[in-house]
């Protein structure tokens, strides 16, 4: 199904403000799929929320689901 | 502590429904530490200052620099050269001279952690590094002390409240559960790698002001356990739930012995080897050091470069021949000094590879050009 991917931090350089993809089930489809098309995000420190919740395992998606990916930053 | 305000000073507060005295008497009974007085702590510290919270603690131990003064509001081209927190806490004095305000003039480190934020109830986090944050994070876990989280880079920032339980048996989240992990060196570049619009710590800041006040006076919904990403570009604000993750509290040291021994600068890569660290030693230590008045130190400089060093009396021998001339040095303890303490860490670490344990040695982090700059304001 399609998935509609917002990103924020650093990885923007990577991926842009936003993406989509399509065929994917759950978060670690998601993350496999960005990882093998993006192979220099595969080291960096991001969280994944998924329609506004931290997702810290796996987790399904459903149509039209919105998943945010969001790079650490530490500036002050 | 006070236990009277002026109602005259809080009036635009005071009439605020939800508010009223009872709030502000809260924020009189309140204390909470600002770890960082930069970009974030700036308007952090002004804000709850001039909201009346009663007792204000100030850790930093950077001097105001020319390129801090586009987002450093609370500094003016006169302070530079001064120490960040005692400036701060002059402007905030003069401000409110109705609550206490106490500052530290020091690098938070595993150390002092623990004694910094014990007399406070809340810890902010207004730092700029990865090994500050993740050693505020844990020390607030261990202490059980609530967090307020905010972070900048370029056009964007993040707040957040952490490890604050709303009622007995709720969650509470921190920082380890977004990210168990610190990124590795290089990974992630800090604002003075990848800048940062000036306005932007001062929204963010403001934010983790506002969200201090609803947390201590108990009005609105703060974001505990909740945060908040704000993109200044296209003003999209983003906020998600944060729930625990499986495993996350077993990376926080057990207790503050383990604490204590847990090396925050060499997690997060910020140097290259963890031998640097027992060298570094800060501006307020080295005049303690320069005072006690038993220690040798050697200026590693090239013979033609200046300023001279007049303050104290010191060996000048360049880094090139420090080996041939380590007989010079008799007294236990050693502060090596360069320009900016680059070339002195080097020279520390051959002092010790020649004289193992038997002295002291350390390397003045900052070097001769920052020392000279507050220690010639200390003086004016």
């Amino acid at each position: 199904m399609k998935v509609n991917i917002i990103v924020f931090g650093q990885l923007r350089d990577i991926l842009g403000d936003q993406l989509e993809l399509d065929e994917v089930l759950d978060i670690d489809e998601v993350k496999n799929q960005l990882h093998e098309k993006y192979p220099e995000m595969i080291e960096s420190n991001y969280l994944v929320a998924l329609n506004k919740k931290l997702v810290t395992g796996n987790m399904m998606l459903n149509d039209n689901s919105t998943v945010a990916i969001l790079s650490a930053f530490s500036g002050g | 502590m006070n236990t009277t305000f002026s109602y005259e000073r809080y009036h635009r507060q005071l009439i605020l429904k939800d508010f009223g005295e009872t709030a502000q008497q809260k924020l009189l009974n309140a204390a909470v530490l600002i770890i960082g007085a930069g970009g974030l702590g700036c308007p952090v510290m002004q804000y709850l200052a001039a909201a009346g919270v009663g007792r204000m603690g100030i850790v930093d131990n950077d001097i105001v620099s020319l390129s801090n003064l586009h987002r450093q509001v609370l500094y003016n081209t006169n302070d530079i050269g001064h120490p960040k927190a005692q400036q701060a806490a002059n402007v905030l004095k003069k401000l409110n001279p109705e609550i206490d305000i106490v500052s530290f003039f020091e690098r938070l480190s595993t150390q002092n952690a623990f004694s910094l934020i014990n007399g406070f109830d809340i810890v902010i986090d207004c730092t700029d590094n990865f090994a500050s944050r993740y050693l505020i994070n844990d020390a607030c876990v261990l202490m059980n002390k609530p967090l307020i989280f905010g972070a900048v880079s370029r056009y964007e920032g993040q707040v957040a409240i952490f490890n604050y339980k709303s009622s007995a048996g709720s969650i509470a989240v921190n920082y380890r559960d977004l990210y168990p992990h610190p990124p590795k060196n290089g990974e992630i570049q800090n604002c003075e790698e990848a800048g940062v619009l000036g306005v932007l710590p001062g929204i963010i800041g403001t934010m983790q002001a506002s969200e201090t006040i609803k947390l201590i006076t108990g009005i609105g919904r703060p974001l505990i356990n909740c945060l908040l990403t704000y993109d200044a570009l296209n003003n999209n604000m983003y906020e998600m739930e944060l729930v625990k993750a499986r495993d996350s509290d077993s990376l926080i040291p057990a207790n503050e012995i383990e604490f204590m021994q847990t090396d925050y600068e060499q997690l997060c890569g910020s140097v290259q080897n963890e031998d640097e660290n027992k060298f570094e030693i800060d501006f307020a230590y080295f005049e303690q050091l320069v005072s006690g008045n038993t220690i040798d130190i050697i200026d590693v400089r090239a013979l033609n470069e200046v300023p001279l060093i007049e303050e104290f009396p010191c060996y000048r021998i360049p880094l090139n021949e420090l080996a041939i001339n380590m007989h010079l040095l008799k007294n236990d303890t050693i502060v090596t000094i360069c320009q900016s303490g680059q070339r002195s860490l080097l020279a520390a670490k051959q002092l010790t590879a020649f004289f193992g344990d038997s002295k002291k040695i350390y390397s003045l982090w900052g070097g001769v050009s920052q020392w000279k700059q507050l220690h010639q304001k200390q003086l004016s």
